[in-house]
């Protein structure tokens, strides 16, 4: 572990240092990044005078959807995006033989080289999100509050890297591994909407199977006081974290497995 | 050090179904046929040998090293590689060697070579003073000087090839496996990289196990040569054997006086032209010092040159 962090701090130190030549670069990506979703934000705002509600959520309670899943989704990804982009390509080319030869666990290689701190800066903008949605929600905020936030969005986090990492793992087996890429970005929308309003088998699906109900169904009804929990308890709603935690367990020990089937390439 | 018994990979090859029907079934059930990569293979090596690891292309030599370092897992057989097992201990074999595949880079394109050296530092945890020894030892034989801050995507073919092998031996591995190392480079580079090999191997015992396609690689490092070919070893043994034993023919192009002919039960004749006769002896039935003292003694010669094999026509001949 100190090991792995002296690597990484190392890492981003000389990263940074590279990332002159990218200045340019840099601020184009962030502020085409500020405009993205701050039109993003806008219209959910403006969205929230329009619509009345859906399922019966609230305009507001709809926008913490979005927030939340929007804000683990970045800390996930601040972790493992350049691991999604680029381990399908890695494997493909054989270039993950040079990841083989470290001695350090694949994963924590990938991470620790891939890691990209910016991504960060779209966390903060998804949080003030979260913090809009909770005061027009007039919700009372207390330290249980901010605590029941924090681990519904670490928790989130966990399941979406999960999932991430999943997806990833398939290319040890399909060389054009079509879960990489903008696959999850494409499918993320999902729940950024109640899923009570999706048949039943999806609700199933999403809380068991692939849990991402847990990223912001139902964290959001912990915090909005709603009730709708289709066929499961109450108790869903304050199961983010472990569930996360068991989840993304879970994925790393299939993501290890798969490594196993790793062919290389001719050289 | 290395103890390979028995050792067999072979790679799934997927068919493609161009037929559409089929394509949807091949998605589940896809067709594969079986290539045996490398052939029930066993060799050991020895403390600070350097071994010349040969054979044609597609022959499986890079399966061979991707298997001692870890990266695949044999089908068969058992790998030791100083007492481990490179894929169960992979981790930990991976702090006691140093690999380098010549056709892929293993430095970060946009960092300069001075920063992947602090970053290999930290990763394979090397003491502050081995560190610094290193640094400037491979700096000097390697004469990485001029290029040490540029990143790597601005530095040549030779300079990378250089750069990654500095790399690779950072951490005092004891055994270095090299694919390809001198693959694409011109003279001076090569002799460079073959300078430092036997460097490193007289100053710190390291092993080394090298492919190459370059047979002056060979001549000039190693004293042990194995040939693997369609994944099987053929020959294994030292170099000076090899070539007594299979360098065994020559050649003699001889130049006479107009109207003789050179004639020796020994002496193949191969070609005659204008006085010019090219003969092919063996070193076995006749030392190539008697033909041609036999030659000068019976007839007036006016030319004479001496063509012994080389590994590479060797070789050429067993491919
Ligand atoms: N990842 C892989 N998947 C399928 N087949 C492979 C794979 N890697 C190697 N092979 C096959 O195994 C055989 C040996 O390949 P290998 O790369 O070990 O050859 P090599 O001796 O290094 O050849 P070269 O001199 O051309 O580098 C080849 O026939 C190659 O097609
Ligand atoms: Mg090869």
């Amino acid at each position: 572990m100190k090991k792995t962090l002296a690597v990484l701090f190392l890492y981003m130190r000389v990263k940074a240092k590279g990332k002159y030549e990218y200045r340019a670069a840099f601020w184009l990506d962030a502020l085409s990044f500020l405009f993205g979703y701050g039109a993003q934000t806008l219209l959910m705002v403006l969205l929230t005078q329009k619509f009345d509600t859906i399922n019966g959520w609230t305009p507001f309670e709809v926008m913490l959807l979005y927030a939340y899943t929007l804000a683990s989704y970045t800390l996930a990804n601040a972790l493992l995006s350049d691991v999604m982009w680029s381990l399908s390509r890695r494997i493909r080319t054989g270039d993950f033989d040079q990841t083989l030869t470290k001695p350090m666990k694949p994963l924590t290689y990938e991470i620790v080289t891939g890691f990209s701190p910016y991504y960060f800066l779209h966390f903060f903008l998804a949080l003030g999100m979260v913090a809009i949605g909770v005061t027009q929600l007039h919700v009372t905020v207390t330290p249980l509050t901010i605590l029941q936030i924090a681990c519904g969005i670490l928790g989130g986090a966990c399941v979406q890297g999960g999932v991430l990492l999943l997806f990833a793992s398939a290319s040890f087996f399909w060389i054009n591994n079509p879960l990489t890429g903008n696959f999850y970005t494409n499918i993320r929308p999902l729940i950024e909407y109640p899923i009570s309003v999706y048949p039943k088998f999806f609700q199933v699906l999403l809380t068991t199977l692939i849990p991402l109900a847990f990223v912001s169904f139902y964290p959001v009804q912990q915090i909005s006081g709603r009730q709708d929990f289709g066929l499961f308890p109450p108790v869903v709603r304050h199961l983010s974290l472990p569930v996360g935690i068991a989840f993304l367990l879970i994925a790393y020990a299939v993501f290890a497995a798969a490594s196993k089937h790793y062919k290389s390439t001719g050289s | 050090m290395i103890e390979v018994a028995h050792v067999s990979k072979s790679f799934k090859i997927y068919k493609n179904t161009k037929d559409s029907k089929h394509k949807l079934r091949s998605l589940f059930a896809r067709e594969y046929e079986i290539k045996r990569a490398v052939d029930d293979v066993s060799f050991t090596v020895g403390d600070g040998e350097l071994v010349g690891y040969v054979g044609p292309n597609g022959a499986g030599k890079s399966t061979t090293i991707k298997m001692l370092s870890g990266i695949l897992t044999p089908t068969a057989g058992e790998i030791l590689v100083d007492g481990r097992i490179p894929y169960e201990q992979r981790q930990e074999n991976a702090k006691h060697i140093g690999v380098v595949f010549g056709q892929r880079s293993q430095l970060y394109w946009d960092l300069p070579m001075t920063d992947t050296f602090r970053l290999h530092r930290r990763m394979y945890e090397i003491p502050e003073e081995t560190y610094k020894r290193n640094v400037d030892l491979f700096i000097e034989v390697l004469q990485m000087g001029s290029f040490l801050n540029q990143p790597v995507r601005q530095l040549s073919l030779g300079q990378k090839m250089r750069a990654n092998i500095a790399i690779a031996l950072l951490h005092d591995p004891e055994i270095v496996f090299l694919d390809e190392p001198t693959i694409g480079l011109d003279i001076v580079a090569k002799s460079r990289i073959r300078d430092f090999v036997k460097e490193i191997n007289r100053r710190k015992g390291t092993t080394f196990l090298l492919t190459t396609h370059d047979m002056d690689d060979i001549e000039q490092i190693c004293g042990r040569l194995m040939l693997i070919n369609h994944g099987r070893l053929g020959y294994d043994g030292s170099l000076a054997e090899f070539q007594a034993r299979y360098g065994d023919p020559y050649r003699l192009y001889v130049t006479l006086q107009p109207g003789e002919r050179p004639q020796h039960p020994h002496l193949q004749l191969l070609g005659a032209q204008e006085g010019r006769f090219t003969l092919g002896g063996s070193k076995a039935e006749l030392p190539i010092g008697e033909a041609v003292s036999y030659l000068s003694t019976h007839y007036s010669v006016r030319d004479l040159r001496i063509e012994e094999s080389s590994l590479e026509s060797i070789l050429k001949a067993m491919y």
